[in-house]
């Protein structure tokens, strides 16, 4: 039961990421030379929406969280691994498998690099032994820094994120204006 | 491309998807799912290469030995949806190559694929070392407050922004 519910919960995740055009390599690509942050306006939608109603939800008892460990070397060294990959793939893990789905054959070339990558990566777990938990800090959140309940917390990150979010695009815009204007006085 | 969603009315979609998917006791993630294909590709082929307590311990696991997990459904999924989206919109087929890589790199699609290669398998060693990929660390983790995702996604744009200001650099006039 459980299972076809994830697959009902993937397929609603891959259509959403294929509407708002998350498979498309122009859109990723054009988000990080910072042309078009539609993708990251999105994510961070989602974000906003999602922490309100979680930690909402947690108040009632009916949500746990799971956080992921923090390790600064961890995140930051698998991070920027991660942005240089996503800069040459033009998808992330999980777009590359949708993008695959659609039929596209450079995404099915991620998917395999990325089976390639885990197996290398594992190969040198393995017998190296190099690991980095030595760092690891916890599984903490921002309700373990800052003094304040984890709800009202919640609030006023998602108001900050939605600012954000609205602030970029209004830069968005207004850089598209100039440009416009530019065009027409070139003309 | 009039039929694609706005920002807005997909990220609320997704916040909202995401609150079920909370509820119902799991998390958004792809990364796992390539962990245990890995591991039953290399079970497969090798099994004295990589015993199978790595596979399962640590991000990759949880209980029990090698089995289709909850995540690796998922991923059944999204391939589901991108297909489905695509009949629904009667999407033409896609090029071979993304135009915008075209006008950059020329009609040359093996070395597309050679890039998209390098792209992959840099996406999943970042993602195994960091415990999490874009759904887990940001899409989900952010969601939590996490300061985990928060600092990988500042370092995931860290290292993308500069690199593809790189790939895309004009080309000196000659």
């Amino acid at each position: 039961m459980s299972l076809w519910l994830a697959v009902i919960f993937g397929i609603a995740f891959g259509f959403i990421m294929q509407r708002v055009g998350a498979f498309e390599y122009e859109n990723i690509i054009n988000a990080l030379r910072l042309k078009d942050l539609t993708i990251p306006k999105f994510m961070l939608m989602s974000v906003a929406i999602t922490t309100v109603g979680i930690f909402s939800l947690r108040s009632l008892g009916l949500v746990s969280l799971d956080l992921i460990v923090y390790n600064p070397v961890a995140d930051i060294l698998g991070g920027l691994i991660f942005g240089i990959g996503f800069a040459f793939a033009g998808y992330c893990p999980g777009t590359s498998i949708g993008a695959m789905g659609e039929g596209k054959r450079d995404a099915a070339f991620t998917v395999i690099g990325g089976i390639f990558g885990v197996f290398t990566y594992t190969l040198l777990q393995q017998y190296t032994g190099i690991s980095t938990t030595a760092f690891d800090m916890g599984k903490i959140n921002l309700a373990d820094l800052i003094h304040l309940n984890s709800f009202s917390l919640a609030v006023v990150y998602s108001i900050i994120l939605v600012a954000v979010i609205f602030l970029v695009d209004r830069w968005e815009q207004n850089r598209q204006n100039s440009n416009l204007k530019g065009v027409n006085i070139n003309v | 491309m009039s039929s694609r969603w706005s920002w807005t009315s997909s990220g609320i979609a997704l916040g909202i998807l995401n609150i079920f998917i909370f509820l119902s006791g799991n998390h958004l993630g792809t990364t796992t799912a390539y962990a245990q294909t890995t591991g039953y590709i290399t079970q497969f082929f090798a099994p004295q290469l990589i015993p199978i307590s790595t596979w399962t311990a640590g991000t990759c696991g949880g209980s029990g030995g090698l089995q289709v997990s909850w995540q690796w459904m998922l991923v059944v999924g999204i391939v589901i949806g991108g297909f489905v989206g695509k009949l629904l919109y009667r999407l033409k087929k896609a090029p071979e190559i993304p135009a915008l890589w075209k006008e950059r790199f020329g009609n040359r699609p093996q070395l597309r694929l050679v890039h998209a290669f390098i792209g992959g398998f840099l996406l999943l060693i970042g993602s195994r070392i960091a415990g999490g990929c874009t759904s887990s660390h940001i899409i989900s983790g952010m969601s939590q407050m996490a300061v985990s995702g928060m600092l990988f996604a500042a370092a995931v744009f860290a290292a993308g922004i500069p690199t593809a200001l790189l790939l895309y650099r004009r080309k000196a006039q000659s």
